[in-house]
């Protein structure tokens, strides 16, 4: 006797194979390929029983190797059983293989395996299922060894008296004719030949026409094109639909739900922070709450490492930091202008890049926590259902949420969107998202000038950029990126408690980035202020004669309006080519924290961040931009959107605050 | 059910929404798209898998690269007819 054991993967079809044959198998491939192929052998009350388990399959269409094994070895090999192992806590996904598997063998073995999971679902009865399909039906526990005598009874002696899936009078009709076509070809199952030469079955098909069947398949041809005109869908779908609607309609009739709904955690979680009215504040708080939680818990870090490098200035006199201690110390053996060079420069410098490196991490540490638990993963999807209302809608959302992260690799995703318009849509609006480097600068400057809530202001930037996305949005998406955007489906992951490990590792893997920037551009950029402030020989450092105290005296006056100073123009230019390296010209110009916020009052402050939310991205993202749209014309473009937005708003702030005396 | 599926795709619903408004087990549903995919009516986005990420300097860290995305093909707006 030859049974064979089918079944979705993962239904534990294993678990039961070596329950019926325990030691006594055989493991190799099946011909020609490399899909494992298992063998055993068991006795059921005398009977010799020759087991073999096919590959994992969801179907049996021509699509995948193990589908062409498992059907081939049930026409070609005739099993007298078959037993169909279905993982009954997912039961209506496995149904659908059983309904192919009925057109295909007579006698199959319904096993509910997995049946202890199922009652924590649904309830199921056996009987009508076992009476609608007139199959035998056995619930298991296969990794328990229940429901296996049962199994191996009903291999022997079931009752077999199997109820097909019955398609529309119109095709059952054309699948006959088809049935009687082919008896001269002796070919059995008949009925399953039939309806995958109408389905026009690749395998089937060429099977056929290698038989002599090609008028066959010329009428079958002809027949498929009159169900296809009668149901307007192709035949493919309106066949695969049938079977679906089976079993749905078998799955509803024989399980009744015991949770209504199904509604797990996740669920709960998910109709709460998804909210349609609710989502969004619940998202703006979270953010809030998380920006509070990095300034309250890095501040002190923070200090400390400022005084150590930058010691204090407190009423009796100036504590020396490293710096002026280093600077002191090398005195003695080096000119005073490479000492200065090496600890005003470098030195000041890379204390200015440490200083933030306990806001960032904790930025990202946050940022990993919402990432590894699957929060962010319903942010995509707020802000789609959020954009949609805007007439932005698709997969242009996923280049906009990396934005947050990194400019680059935002304007590179954007290669998903096949619509050209959408695409620049999506470009265009990518760089007026703060990326992480822009968020450093800001929680740098709101530290210094509003210590008293720093969370609130870098919250409110987060709100502006965010308004001015979906305002612009909509207006480009009405005019000039007029698009034809693409509907997806977001596949949101199920919430989980992130481990302490799986957070450390994100979190030092997206700070070591930054750390490894400090090293190198920023620690560069720093030593290339210092010789422009330290230069022609002679002059004060940074002092107005000095070639960058020139520049700013020329530059000055462009920043009245904004509320900008010189040094914070500079500081502008040089953001241009990394966004962090702002920080650094602040502090290597003005010195110390205290001298920054001395030099600006709190409006000028936020004026400046609201010009660096906006302005031109920074020269990789450009070239990116560039690379990505081969067109100068639309990266002058993001340019200038970024120049005009800044101004702006920055122009708009400061004269309005002025106006209103506020902060003065 | 196929074009019932697609044309819920087609409106931007979440797969959770879709098996609701079917009334379909969420795990049927996937399965379903799956078959879909290969019946070649949905094409299946997974970051790490269309090489696009590849040069991206973030990829390791990126916090996209776990979602699985299905867009209709042209055979799939064919048989859903206007989206």
């Amino acid at each position: 006797m030859l049974v064979a054991l089918a079944g979705n993967p993962n239904t534990g079809k294993s678990t039961i194979f070596n329950a019926l044959t325990g030691m006594k198998q055989h493991v190799g491939n099946w011909p020609g390929v490399t899909v494992e192929k298992k063998e055993g052998e068991t006795k059921i009350e005398g009977t010799l029983v020759k087991v073999v388990d096919l590959p994992g399959t969801y179907s049996l269409t021509a699509y995948t190797m193990e589908e062409i094994i498992t059907r081939n070895f049930i026409i070609e090999e005739k099993p007298d059983v078959i037993v169909d192992i279905i993982d009954s806590s997912n039961l209506e996904r496995n149904l659908y293989l059983l309904t192919e598997l009925l057109e295909l063998h007579s006698k199959i073995v319904v096993v509910l395996n997995m049946f202890d999971e199922a009652q924590k679902k649904y309830s199921i009865d056996v009987e009508k299922m076992s009476k609608i399909l007139g199959l035998p039906v056995v619930t298991a526990v296969g990794i328990r060894g229940k429901g296996i005598d049962k199994l191996k009874e009903k291999i022997l002696h079931g009752k077999f008296n199997p109820k097909r899936v019955e398609y529309p009078e119109d095709v059952e009709k054309r699948i006959d004719e088809i049935v009687n076509l082919i008896k001269p070809l002796k070919i059995e199952p008949a009925r399953w030949y039939a309806i995958k030469i109408l389905e026009n079955d690749a395998e089937v098909h060429k099977k056929i026409a290698e038989m002599g069947g090609k008028s066959v398949l010329h009428r079958a041809e002809h027949l498929r094109h009159e169900i296809e005109d009668i149901y307007g869908d192709d035949i493919e779908s309106l066949m695969t639909s049938f079977r679906y609607s089976f079993a749905h309609g078998l799955f509803h009739e024989v399980a009744e739900p015991i949770n209504v709904g199904g509604v797990t955690i996740t669920d709960m979680i998910d109709h709460v922070v998804t909210h349609k009215i609710f989502g969004l504040p619940i998202f703006l708080a979270i953010m809030y709450l998380s920006f509070q939680f990095v300034f309250l818990v890095a501040a002190p870090f923070q200090d400390a490492i400022d005084l150590i490098f930058n010691g204090k200035s407190t009423a009796t006199g100036h504590i020396p930091g490293l710096v002026d201690l280093s600077y002191n110390w090398m005195l003695q053996f080096m000119p005073a202008w490479l000492s200065s060079f090496i600890n005003h420069g470098m030195l000041r410098g890379l204390g200015a890049v440490l200083t933030f490196t306990p806001v960032i991490m904790l930025l990202f540490l946050i940022l990993s926590f919402l990432e590894d638990s699957g929060y962010l993963a319903r942010v995509a999807f707020l802000m789609d259902s959020i954009m949609k209302k805007m007439g932005l809608e698709g997969r242009g959302i996923i280049p906009l949420m990396l934005g947050f992260g990194c400019n680059v690799p935002a304007v590179m995703a954007t290669r998903t969107l096949k619509d050209e318009n959408e695409r620049k849509l999506s470009i265009a609006l990518n760089p007026l998202i703060p990326c992480g480097a822009r968020i450093q600068v800001f929680a740098f400057l709101s530290g210094i000038f509003f210590p008293s809530n720093p969370a609130l202001v870098l919250w409110s930037l987060l709100i502006l950029s965010m308004v001015v996305v979906f305002v612009l949005g909509y207006i480009y998406s009405k005019t000039i990126f007029r698009g034809k955007s693409e509907p997806f489906v977001l596949e949101l992951p199920p919430y989980r408690m992130p481990t302490i490990k799986g957070i450390s590792i994100h979190m030092w893997e997206k700070s070591e980035g930054f750390l490894r920037k400090a090293g190198t551009i920023i620690v560069g950029a720093a030593a290339i202020i210092w010789i422009f402030a330290a230069l022609p020989w002679g002059v004060k450092y940074g002092s107005p004669d000095s070639y960058i105290g020139m520049f700013a005296q020329w530059i000055a006056p462009i920043g009245t309006a904004f509320g900008l100073t010189p040094e914070a123009i500079i500081s502008l230019i040089f953001g241009f080519f990394a966004k962090e390296v702002v920080i650094d010209v602040l502090y290597v110009l003005y010195g110390s924290k205290e001298a920054i916020f001395h030099a600006m009052t709190p409006i000028q402050a936020y004026s400046f961040m609201l010009f660096m939310l906006f302005y031109t991205p920074c020269v990789a993202t450009l070239a990116t931009i560039y690379n990505e749209t081969k067109s100068k014309k639309f990266t002058l473009f993001v340019i200038l959107e970024g120049f005009v937005l800044g101004a702006l708003f920055s122009f708009a702030f400061y004269n309005l605050a002025n106006l209103l005396g506020v902060g003065t | 059910m196929i074009k019932g599926v697609l044309r819920e795709i087609c409106k931007g619903k979440t797969l959770a929404e879709i098996a609701e408004d079917l009334g379909m087990e969420y795990t049927a549903l996937i399965a379903m798209l799956e078959h879909l995919v290969k019946m070649g009516y949905l094409e299946k986005g997974k970051k790490e898998n269309t090489g696009l990420c590849a040069s991206c300097p973030l990829q390791k860290v990126c916090s996209k690269r776990n979602y699985t995305v299905y867009f209709l093909t042209d055979k799939g707006k064919k048989l859903t007819g206007s989206c």
